[in-house]
């Protein structure tokens, strides 16, 4: 005999143990489940704000607590103003979404009105706030939120292009608030602050800070900063004192985990091996250390979790990383302008020692397929791989690499992302059919000068069951192959193509028009600031597509031109 | 249904099929709603729990017996982590039973209200669906015909969740 209860009662009981990835199938199972979805979804990340209009979502998840917003491309070539601005989204958010306490833009245009509106809600509902690589703002805007907001536990600007005109907004915040956990300036430039009121916050939010990330600041400063946050846990300075100051040693606090110095030099070194040991988290990427510093350092910190830095590691680094740091699960190594200082060895070196690794990016010389093969062996847990491959000119002793990435692919059944820039020859069509066969679970692809032709691209199309985002460059396949990629890969949301010869020949790329596919043409617009030398001639348009439940957007510039079936083009 | 200790109070419990357990009462006091009754002193000698079959009854009591030997945390701060070990591997394997059974288990330990065990269910049904598509889960939960969105509502829906929300 079976006891009668309702459904209903049940589902009430399970929702809250739903795996947040399982959230979207569960909402499609039946009418109860999707309701319960609706009213009960705390948090949604857009990886592109154009995906669907504000109103759709704040009707279908209306006590939503944290919202995460993506705009403009990750791309060098994308200018700031392609769009993304935050008003409307801010204005049902405060219409609509009353249990929200958590917002993040990342990468959209926030004026200072919007930073007002957003204020008026930071003293009840919002607890953090998260502007991160946006643009559109000023000081004047913070001071909105430095008045307003005693109630922030996270502010974070990382990244954000900021016009700086005085530091009040920071001694408004520093007087008003008791409870701040993380404040993040990282990467933003802003200099004109008083360092006494990060001690203030100190002082203030001792119980509370745990992040603190900040750009220039005095080692007097530093010293009175670490004596009062006793939590402090995660720190980012560019310490310094004047000239004909005398050195003095300041002592890292005990909690400390994750440090980042933003202009390490050698007589750092003393110092930061007095508190390496404790580190879980270290960013090296803006120091100046050669590979002997880095030995030095990373020599005595076995318990790193995360290491990004330069190339300037070289090899002899990595394999110090390769033999103390086996708990290490990020390491990103980027270049350093240098000539390729990184090369296969390093990265075999890793492979061997650093078996926790989950996400692992990589810029180097040389490569072997057999080093990608001990990759697909050892590192059962990698969900984010990236390999550059640069320096065009220096021979590469391996390739092509199909082999090696057919073993990668194959050991490494968690991957999710990949993303490998090679040069011509570095995979062959082969190659990319077994991306295609083996990349089950890659959600997320970024290829450059690879596939070499039509024939790879359609290979590898047939694959890869879960991808949402494909972003291609440097390669030269014609519009149908696009085409037909777009219409086989059914999974896919989001497709960028960087500098696309092909796109003048024809108009082909119109067999992939579908309802609510975007397309949008980005051209380049020469910026004398960040041209590479030389660089004055036309580069090539750059080509966006995304799905779009939302109307058809006016708020580009100029360089973006948003293409219709209907337009002429040439 | 015999038990072991013999001086303890005793809680008889009747299911719905009308079998009686006996069982001590700290095994009882598992069940926060049984707990109130009988602090309410509105427990009689026998709790019938009409809702409630004698199959699933005896899961859960299995289950409150073995949690109520088990050392509490909050008792003492250092119990031995092989306890809590002992206890994790009986869940894992408590866990292991079809999932109609495990439905009514949960809804009578949500009737009892016995949290620890409301958690293990839903974290089983919760396991079983991971990864699994909508028409997985349909048949894994069994969802009635009647109770499926429209197909407008459901293509609508399949749109903004493969497009737009993460």
């Amino acid at each position: 005999m079976s006891p009668t209860y309702s459904t209903d009662e049940l589902f009430d009981c399970i929702i809250p143990y739903i795996h947040q990835n399982d959230r979207n199938s569960v909402s499609l199972v039946s009418r109860k489940l999707y309701e319960l979805d609706s009213l009960t979804r705390k948090h949604v990340t857009l990886r592109n704000c154009y995906s669907v209009p504000p109103s759709r979502l704040v009707t279908r998840f209306p006590n939503l607590e944290s919202l995460t917003l993506v705009g403009r491309p990750n791309k060098a070539c994308v200018p700031v103003a392609w769009g993304g601005i935050v008003d409307d989204w801010v204005a049902v958010m405060i219409k609509s979404l009353k249990r929200l306490e958590c917002v993040r833009f990342k990468r959209m245009i926030v004026f200072n009105e919007d930073l007002e509106r957003l204020a008026g809600m930071c003293g009840e509902r919002i607890k953090v706030l998260r502007i991160e690589g946006c643009a559109g703002f000023s000081t004047d805007g913070l001071l909105h939120i430095g008045k307003k907001c005693s109630g922030l536990r996270v502010l974070s600007l990382e990244k954000s292009l900021i016009v700086d005109k005085d530091g009040e907004w920071l001694r408004e915040l520093a007087e008003r608030s008791k409870g701040i956990e993380t404040l993040n300036l990282f990467m933003t430039y802003l200099s004109k602050y008083d360092c006494g009121d990060f001690v203030k916050i100190a002082k203030n939010c001792g119980g509370s800070l745990v992040c603190l990330r900040i750009g220039n600041c005095h080692l007097k400063y530093v010293a009175d900063i670490f004596r009062y946050g006793v939590k402090l846990e995660d720190f980012s300075s560019d310490p310094y004192i004047e000239e004909g100051e005398e050195e003095f040693d300041v002592k890292y606090p005990p909690t400390m985990r994750s440090v980042a110095f933003l202009h390490g030099i050698q007589q750092d070194i003393p110092v930061i091996q007095s508190f390496a040991h404790q580190l879980t988290k270290f960013d090296l990427r803006f120091s100046t250390f050669n590979a002997d510093d880095h030995c030095a350092i990373i020599y005595l910190c076995p318990n790193l979790e995360v290491l990004y830095t330069r190339d300037t590691i070289e090899d002899l680094g990595l394999q110090f990383v390769g033999h103390i740091c086996k708990k290490l699960r990020r390491i990103k190594v980027e270049k350093s302008g240098q000539v390729g200082l990184v090369s296969d060895v390093g990265l075999l070196a890793l492979a061997k020692g650093c078996l926790e690794l989950e996400s692992l990016h990589i810029t180097i010389k040389d490569i072997q397929n057999v080093v990608l093969e001990f990759i697909g062996a050892n590192l059962k847990n990698l969900l984010d791989f990236g390999l550059v491959l640069h320096n065009k000119e220096e021979p590469v002793s391996d390739l092509p690499l199909d082999n090696g990435i057919c073993a990668l692919l194959k050991g490494c059944t968690k991957l999710e992302k990949l993303s490998i820039h090679l040069r011509p020859g570095g995979l062959t069509d082969l190659g990319c059919g077994y991306i295609g066969k083996y990349g089950q679970n890659l959600r997320y692809m970024n290829l450059g000068f690879c596939p070499e032709s039509d024939a790879g691209l359609v290979e590898l199309s047939k694959g890869c069951p879960k991808l949402q985002k494909f972003e291609v460059s440097g390669c030269d396949f014609s519009q149908q192959a696009l085409v037909t990629f777009v219409l086989n890969v059914t999974s896919l949301r989001y497709l960028w193509v960087e500098d696309y010869h092909a796109f003048k020949c024809g108009h082909d790329l119109f067999a992939m028009v579908r309802p609510f596919w975007k397309m949008e043409l980005i051209t380049y617009e020469p910026n004398v600031a960040n041209a590479p030398e030389g660089a004055t001639q036309q580069k090539p348009t750059s080509l966006l597509a995304y799905y779009s439940l939302a109307e058809q957007r006016n708020d580009f510039p100029k360089s973006v031109i948003p293409l219709y079936p209907f337009v002429e083009f040439d | 249904m015999s038990t072991s200790s013999s001086s303890s109070k005793k809680i008889v419990l009747k299911s719905a099929d009308n079998e009686t357990f006996e069982i001590d009462e700290i095994v009882a006091l598992e069940s926060q709603a049984i707990k109130n009754m009988i602090e309410d002193e509105c427990a009689d000698n026998v709790i019938p729990l009409g809702n409630i079959d004698s199959k699933t009854l005896s899961k859960i009591i299995e289950y409150c017996k073995k949690h109520a030997e088990s050392p509490k945390k909050d008792d003492n701060a250092d119990i031995d982590e092989k306890a809590v070990e002992d206890l994790k591997s009986f869940d894992a394997e408590f866990a292991k039973v079809d999932m109609p059974l495990i439905q009514d288990i949960l809804m009578a330990a949500n009737f009892l209200n016995i949290d620890n065990l409301i958690g293990l269910m839903c974290r089983t049904i919760a396991d079983r669906i991971k990864g699994k598509t909508p028409e997985e889960i349909r048949k894994i939960l069994n969802i009635n015909k009647n109770d499926l969105l429209s197909p407008e509502q459901e293509a609508k829906a399949r749109e903004e969740n493969s497009w737009a929300f993460d």
